[in-house]
């Protein structure tokens, strides 16, 4: 008996400790707030900005990645621990529909344009991002290959095994890619076969879905191609000085707008507010285009720094269907997981998520 | 019955950190995995179950990451066995060898994977001086193939594997070896005869211990194994990418099932975890 329990309690010991724990630290200095990636959009800049000014400082990398970011929430329901979270706006738009977010309207709420906020305040837009391709030029010249000049140069075998690209299943950003990849390539909303094409044969290329932030990744040479928004790549070229070039595909791209949503019953919702009504301050604004990600408040982008932002031609921008596109999160993630990792059929597999009619 | 009362006042903060840390998420995430979706009207659901269970992708991930843990478990074990005999034996190095391992329980499996990619990665070290000396570059991405994970799994769990061996061996009466070598046995039969069935029940004990250490393993796999399904990074993706917080509850309590299945099967071979404290 002795030796069951014992063998019992091991192995327990060794599956929970697989099981991922979160804390949530509540003095009088930190404030909980979820995904403020500190190697994206400089959020570790911007809120030791905030620390200076305020005192207060909010947790950069707890429960990183939007949808990580949901889940913890969604888990939390009824004890919460997160203020609130930064997110891809399909994400927040999705966490809003599953009531996870109250109203708020934080102090330049009236100055974001209509579409990139809800009318009541469950969501609003800090910022919006680009998706690009960048990549690192010294490894590129390494192995004697031009940089790509489209979404279709990266299904090429000189490229295999070289793309990464965030994990749509985990990151806001690239789930708006996945979603906004289908309508690039001549998809509709009612049709996802272009967009899952595309998806399952740069996978089977060799590209890596990661649940990380990919900058590191791209200065260092691991991720020769990243898939990512430019801004991340435009800050390791021209701040880090890294050989790294942001490359706008030929086909054209979309931008994924990027912000937050005010958790329901959040345990420090005074702070929180007063944070948010900051990130739309001209000064946090203005640190979120040095950052290179697009203000969402016209006329922050410092001049010296709109020059740096690269150049999309006319009718190259597509637009992205946020409210759409968190309507069918979870059918989309799931069709990915099912395509991509699992080997369905794809025609059978969108049919059935209603992603084709 | 007063040494009786000191005995519970020492083992009371273990068994509250067992009640508070093992049981009590234990038990929750059998509720939550029992849980019934906002459609059905029951209060306990077995849907959940019945998914995995019935779903080949899921079953196959739970073999799939058998398939990887336990070869790569046995091999790391016998391969330590002489680290863990040197060790035991208290010869020269014990101390620097035991410092060394020991480091392999401050390093959590990102870190694990974090090291393996520095390593082995597009544009890790040995790739880098494989380049540097013969301008080829077969080494680079070594830490995404299969056999990059295989390693990278070994790397992690022989270290561990020789400490416990050492543990248990070090209690075992080693006067056997010059006894026998005095009855005239010779190393080859030293080694098959006497040393390998004395060994068996640490050697079967210690490849329960990694093999489920591996099976919980999450890190390593996180950062390298893209085309390979391991079970874990499939809970992790259910729980933060999918939100569907009572599937991955199921998923924990099958991979739990499944890891004891496989230690009681293992177990038939003549060793349990007591066997690394006791004689």
């Amino acid at each position: 008996m002795k030796r069951i329990i014992c063998l019992t309690l091991a192995v327990l010991a060794a599956v929970a400790a697989g099981a991922e724990t979160g804390t949530t630290s509540k003095d009088s200095k930190t404030l909980a707030i979820y995904n403020l990636g500190s190697n994206y959009m400089t959020w570790k800049e911007i809120t030791e900005a905030y620390a200076k000014k305020s005192g207060v400082r909010p947790t950069l990398d707890l429960k990183h990645g939007s949808s990580a970011a949901l889940a913890a929430l969604l888990a939390e329901r009824d004890n919460p621990m997160g203020n609130g979270a930064f997110y891809g706006i399909s994400i927040a738009i999705d966490a809003t529909n599953k009531g996870l977010h109250q109203a708020y309207k934080p102090a330049g709420f009236a100055k974001i344009p209509k579409e990139l906020k809800d009318p009541q305040g469950y969501w609003w837009t800090v910022s919006t991002a680009t998706i690009a391709i960048s990549v690192n030029t010294e490894s590129l010249k390494r192995k004697g290959l031009a940089a790509p000049k489209s979404w279709a140069d990266l299904l090429k075998p000189e490229y295999a095994n070289m793309v990464a690209c965030a994990d749509p299943r985990w990151g806001g950003t690239a789930y708006a890619f996945a979603y906004s990849i289908n309508k690039i390539l001549g998809g509709t909303s009612t049709d996802f076969r272009p967009g899952f094409k595309y998806l399952k044969a740069l996978k089977d290329n060799g590209a890596k879905f990661l649940e990380l932030t990919l900058t590191q990744g791209l200065i260092s040479g691991e991720y020769p191609i990243t898939i990512d928004a430019e801004g991340n790549g435009l800050l390791a070229k021209l701040k880090e000085n890294a050989p790294v070039e942001v490359i706008i595909p030929a086909e054209g791209v979309s931008a994924v707008a990027l912000g937050m949503g005010l958790a329901k019953n959040a345990p420090d919702a005074a702070r929180t507010k007063d944070f948010y009504d900051w990130l739309l301050s001209s000064e946090a604004q203005g640190l979120i285009a040095r950052a290179f990600f697009r203000p969402v408040i016209s006329g922050s982008i410092p001049p010296d720094q709109a020059k740096k932002f690269p150049v999309i031609k006319d009718g190259k921008m597509f637009n992205y269907d946020q409210v759409h596109a968190a309507k069918v999160s979870s059918d989309l993630q799931a069709a990915f997981t099912e395509i991509l990792y699992q080997g369905a059929d794809l025609e059978a597999t969108l049919r059935a998520k209603g992603l084709l009619q | 019955m007063k040494t009786r009362g000191a005995f519970l006042i020492y083992i009371f903060p273990a068994v509250l950190v067992v009640l508070l840390f093992l049981l009590y998420p234990l038990i929750s995430l059998v509720f939550y995995g029992l849980r019934p979706s906002a459609e059905e009207k029951t209060i306990l659901s077995f849907a959940n179950y019945s998914k995995i269970l019935t779903n080949r992708f899921y079953i196959k991930t739970i073999i799939y990451s058998i398939v990887l843990s336990l070869p790569t478990t046995i091999v790391a074990v016998f391969a330590s066995l002489s680290a863990g005999w040197h060790i035991a034996e208290q010869r020269t190095g014990t101390s620097f060898l035991r410092t060394v391992f020991t480091f392999s329980y401050a390093f959590g499996g990102i870190v694990y994977g974090v090291i393996f990619v520095f390593l082995f990665g597009n544009v890790g070290i040995v790739s880098l001086i494989e380049g540097f000396l013969t301008n080829t570059s077969v080494t680079a991405g070594f830490a995404y193939t299969p056999l990059g994970l295989f390693v990278a799994y070994l790397i992690f769990q022989m270290p561990r594997s020789a400490l416990f061996l050492a543990s248990a061996l070090e209690k075992m009466d080693r006067d056997i070896i010059p006894s026998s070598r005095t009855l005239g046995a010779n190393k080859v039969q030293i080694f098959t005869l006497v040393l390998l069935p004395m060994f068996r029940k640490q050697v079967v004990s210690s490849i329960i211990l990694i093999f489920s250490m591996s099976m919980a393993s999450f890190g390593v796999a996180l950062l390298i194994a893209q085309n390979y399904p391991i079970f874990t990074i499939l809970i992790y993706q259910t729980f933060s990418g999918s939100a569907n917080l009572s599937l991955a509850a199921s998923m924990a309590i099958i991979l739990f099932l499944a890891v004891a299945f496989v230690n009681m099967a293992l177990s038939l071979f003549g060793g349990s975890l007591n066997d690394l404290h006791e004689r």
